[in-house]
């Protein structure tokens, strides 16, 4: 298999420096650029989509978490921090790799290994990600106060608008995120996910069941028992992609 | 103990002292002569005339300040108090008995030869209240002087093992280990150096906590090698300017104190700035005050005061407080873009102090 593409996201020089230096040595891995100030860095991410991101957690203006939260595609993530135990236990059990500066080489290699392996899983699997487009196996990232997560499109049911917010709906869980309807409608793959009405984009994978409603409207049932309304405007549309 | 404990104390100790005391002279009295009217009449005024002269004559001694007087120069004035008072007492006594018809020597109808050994007793019975009166007085005021001491030396204990935790801090200390491992590949020379850099700071951490106050140009030097450490990381995001005139180099302040505040300026001024910032430290004389500033570029969040963030401020407001009263002053402010820390505290000169140094 090829190189994996990684980007580093530090403002200390002297660590990206250290961290580059080690890497070169690392036949697996490429590291394809690097980044000191937040902003720049999801720009630079964003263009170049790394498979894999090493990220400092305290930054000037943002911190990593900040960072993440505004990729709309979250690569593999390994964290490289000094000293920052509480924002490492915002992560449920091996939900995070992260390294401790400074970096031991031993554990930098068992940690890329470690993520190698989660990308052969994805190749295997066959879904290999398409540029530009949240398809569904992509990762966002996810905050809720105290508690991060890092969850697969497939993972999640159903997006919900609330005012400025997006509430995202996965596992027993729906952490709020910033973010208009509309932009993530416009990023993420219209085969899995379908804007059933102003309110809701819904994962079609998830769908148990339609039935008619009223006023030409639909109302579909979720996997887990939820019920979604679809608009009369939408559900013509819908009809035609389900082919129903 | 409050004052009313203390009178309680003072009347329950002093009333049953001298019920206990004629008490048994009445039984010795009763054992050789027989025990009679007039002899309870005899004692019971001497118990009433001993409770009302004592407590006349502790008013004297609180009422002149007796406490405070040279050992030698309150013996003698107890010699004297206890004179007078057993003379005051045998004289009244003496004469309210006879009054009530009782056979005895007065001042009137005996010669004061005859009536010395009696007031001789007396007085001896005085000084001996005034000894334990005054035993007691020294015990407590040894008690709270003990206790003020103990407060004290928390408070300075507290200032002390906060200071080390925040020097001692893992974050520092981590990333500080970091800079000078990717030093040694880069600029070994600058890596050593960093390294003794680092270890004269935790030893002066360890250490100046010890001292009471230290001379600035000795704080500075601890100042500036924390700077350079935090300069491998930064590097040209931070930014240092020194200003310490001559004449405030031997000024003394309480060590570590500039220290906490450049570190938080560092932590939490610059360290949240993309592009970085300056510290400036600097100091001048005012009316033999000495008034020392640490600016930084940032805003300070006055909000973080209650969230505990500065635990480094309240730390130097308190120690400030203890050390000089009101005379010492701290303020954190923001000014145009920048965050100013700003020291007031009375000059003084190592010279005068040498011991300090």
């Amino acid at each position: 298999m090829s190189d994996i593409t990684a980007f580093i996201v530090d403002d200390e020089r002297l660590v990206r420096r250290e961290l580059k230096e080690i890497l070169v040595q690392d036949s697996r891995v490429e590291v394809i650029g690097e980044a000191s100030k937040p902003q720049e860095a999801i720009d630079l991410i964003e263009e170049n989509e790394p498979e894999l991101l090493f990220l400092d957690i305290k930054m000037p203006q943002m911190d990593g978490f900040e960072l993440l939260q505004k990729l709309d595609k979250v690569p593999f993530v390994i964290f490289v921090t000094a000293y920052d135990e509480y924002a490492i236990k915002a992560f449920e059990v091996n939900a995070l790799d992260y390294l401790l500066k400074p970096v031991d080489k031993e554990r930098l290699e068992k940690t890329i290994q470690k993520v190698i392996e989660k990308i052969e899983q994805e190749e295997k699997e066959n879904i290999k990600t398409q540029k530009g487009v949240l398809s569904e196996n992509d990762r966002i990232f996810l905050k809720d106060n105290d508690k991060c997560w890092f969850v697969n499109l497939k993972d999640i049911r159903l997006f919900e608008s609330e005012g400025n917010y997006v509430k995202v709906y996965f596992e027993n869980k729906k952490p709020l995120i910033l973010k208009s309807l509309q932009s993530l409608e416009n990023r993420l793959d219209s085969k899995s996910f379908f804007r059933v009405s102003r309110k809701h984009i819904l994962n079609l994978n998830w769908i148990e069941k339609i039935d008619s409603w009223f006023n030409g409207r639909l109302k579909a049932t979720l996997k887990d028992g939820m019920e979604v309304e679809i608009s009369r405007r939408q559900a013509a549309k819908f009809k035609e992609i389900m082919s129903l | 103990m409050n004052l009313k404990e203390k009178q309680n104390i003072y009347w329950l100790t002093n009333i049953s002292g001298w019920g206990l005391y004629i008490l048994i002279s009445l039984i010795f009295s009763s054992i050789n002569n027989g025990i009679s009217a007039g002899l309870v009449a005899n004692m019971v005024w001497a118990f009433i005339l001993g409770v009302f002269l004592s407590h006349m004559y502790r008013k004297v001694i609180i009422a002149f300040n007796w406490f405070e007087l040279p050992y030698l120069y309150l013996f003698f004035m107890l010699f004297s108090g206890a004179l007078v008072c057993g003379s005051v007492f045998l004289f009244l006594h003496t004469s309210i008995l006879y009054i009530f018809g009782q056979e005895v020597k007065t001042f009137f109808n005996t010669s004061f030869f005859k009536i010395a050994p009696l007031v001789m007793l007396w007085s001896i019975t005085f000084f001996c209240w005034s000894v334990i009166y005054f035993s007691y007085h020294y015990f407590e005021r040894s008690r709270r002087e003990q206790m003020k001491n103990l407060k004290l030396e928390a408070v300075k204990n507290e200032i002390e093992l906060n200071n080390l935790k925040s020097q001692l801090n893992p974050h520092f200390l981590f990333n500080a280990l970091n800079s000078v491992r990717t030093l040694i590949g880069e600029e070994p020379e600058r890596a050593k150096s960093a390294l003794t850099k680092l270890s004269f700071l935790l030893r002066n951490t360890l250490t100046s906590g010890k001292n009471d106050r230290i001379p600035l140009k000795k704080e500075m030097e601890i100042v500036h090698s924390y700077l350079d450490i935090e300069k491998i990381r930064y590097e040209d995001r931070l930014n240092v300017e020194i200003n310490i005139p001559k004449e405030t180099e031997n000024a003394l302040i309480p060590p570590l104190m500039i220290q906490t505040i450049v570190e938080n300026a560092v932590k939490h001024g610059i360290s949240n700035l993309n592009d970085g910032g300056t510290v400036k430290i600097e100091s001048y004389l005012s009316n033999n005050e000495l008034v020392l500033s640490v600016i930084n570029d940032g805003r300070y969040d006055v909000s973080s005061e209650k969230n505990g963030e500065s635990f480094g401020l309240d730390n130097t407001k308190k120690r400030l407080e203890l050390i000089y009263g009101e005379d010492g002053i701290f303020h954190i402010f923001n000014e145009d873009n920048k965050v100013r820390s700003k020291i007031k505290i009375p000059f003084s000169n190592e010279r005068y102090n040498s011991i300090y140094s």
